[in-house]
């Protein structure tokens, strides 16, 4: 890594202590280290393979389990968001006025107003 | 030695890093015969204990075989390695005292080369550094980086890693004016 820089001097660097550090340096070219770390990375690995694994196993279940309660919550809330707050009846007006007239509007008007607000104060 | 192993040992590295960033094992295990040298010196220097150094190496080389997937670039490998193994230290530092396992020297004790080894009175005198001045100077000496890529590696003020390396040097001169004046003398 040093190799193509060939002992850069200047930025304060002394040339004594350059030399020392590269006399200082040892060659390493054991296959110990490097069968250490290539066992370490395989036993890294199969964990990983083993976590995905039981990932995967554990969420067949709970998607299971939790499917039916997840789809009563996503009904309910979307029967919530979509209640109009005045109502109008079935006059010719109601459809135009649909849209804005539901409490999901007016939540998604009020979340719109206070980033504005944020973005003016903070940003 | 697998027939693989032998091709890899004469491919230039960017082709290898990626390789080994698609899972390759026999890539990764050609990119630490090569880079183990510089990653076990650069660790030696900063802790100035062989068998830590080594340890550290390896989680050097193992972070890098868990990122290596995202590096887009495999030309920037070296500078890649060499922010890891910066990374590994400073998390190493936070989570233990720097110098433990290192010689301790007291102030005003002085070198004299040929006593020891030159690794050995390098690192006496590198134990008597703070650390995060220890760390700028290794990486100036040892690994040759420029100012700023120093104060980009290790998040220090451009102007903090100057004079640390300043203060680092000067403290080395000093403490290892033995070896100098052994040269002038011969």
């Amino acid at each position: 890594m040093n190799e193509k820089r060939n002992f850069p001097l200047g930025e304060g660097r002394d040339p004594r202590l350059m030399q020392l550090f590269h006399e200082s340096e040892h060659t390493h070219d054991d296959d110990a280290f490097v069968d250490v770390v290539m066992m370490r990375a395989r036993k890294l690995r199969r964990r990983r393979s083993i976590v995905l694994l039981i990932g995967c196993v554990a969420a067949l279940p709970a998607a299971w389990v939790l499917s039916a309660p997840f789809n009563d919550l996503a009904q309910a809330l979307h029967g919530f968001v979509a209640q109009p707050i005045v109502d109008v009846g079935s006059s010719i007006g109601a459809p135009l006025i649909a849209p804005l007239n539901s409490v999901g509007s007016a939540v998604a008007i009020a979340a719109l107003g206070l980033y504005a607000a944020y973005r003016r104060l903070f940003a | 030695m697998a027939p693989t192993k032998g091709v890899y040992a004469r491919s230039p590295e960017p082709l290898i890093v990626r390789l080994a960033g698609r899972g390759d094992e026999d890539a990764f295990e050609e990119l630490v015969r090569r880079r183990q040298s510089w990653v076990r010196n650069l660790m030696r220097r900063l802790t100035g204990n062989a068998a830590l150094a080594d340890d550290l190496a390896q989680e050097v080389f193992l972070q890098t075989w868990r990122k290596i997937r995202q590096l887009n670039h495999p030309a920037r490998f070296p500078g890649w390695l060499k922010q890891t193994a910066v990374n590994t230290w400073l998390q190493h530092a936070r989570r233990n005292d720097p110098l433990s396992g290192s010689v301790e020297v007291q102030d005003g004790d002085r070198i004299t080369a040929g006593a020891t080894g030159a690794d050995i009175d390098l690192d006496r005198a590198l134990a008597t550094l703070e650390e995060p001045v220890r760390l700028c100077v290794v990486l100036a000496y040892h690994a040759q980086m420029s100012h700023g890529e120093i104060a980009e590696a290790t998040a220090l003020p451009l102007g903090t890693v100057k004079s640390h390396i300043r203060r680092g040097t000067d403290r080395l001169r000093s403490m290892l004016s033995g070896y100098w004046a052994a040269d002038e003398v011969c």
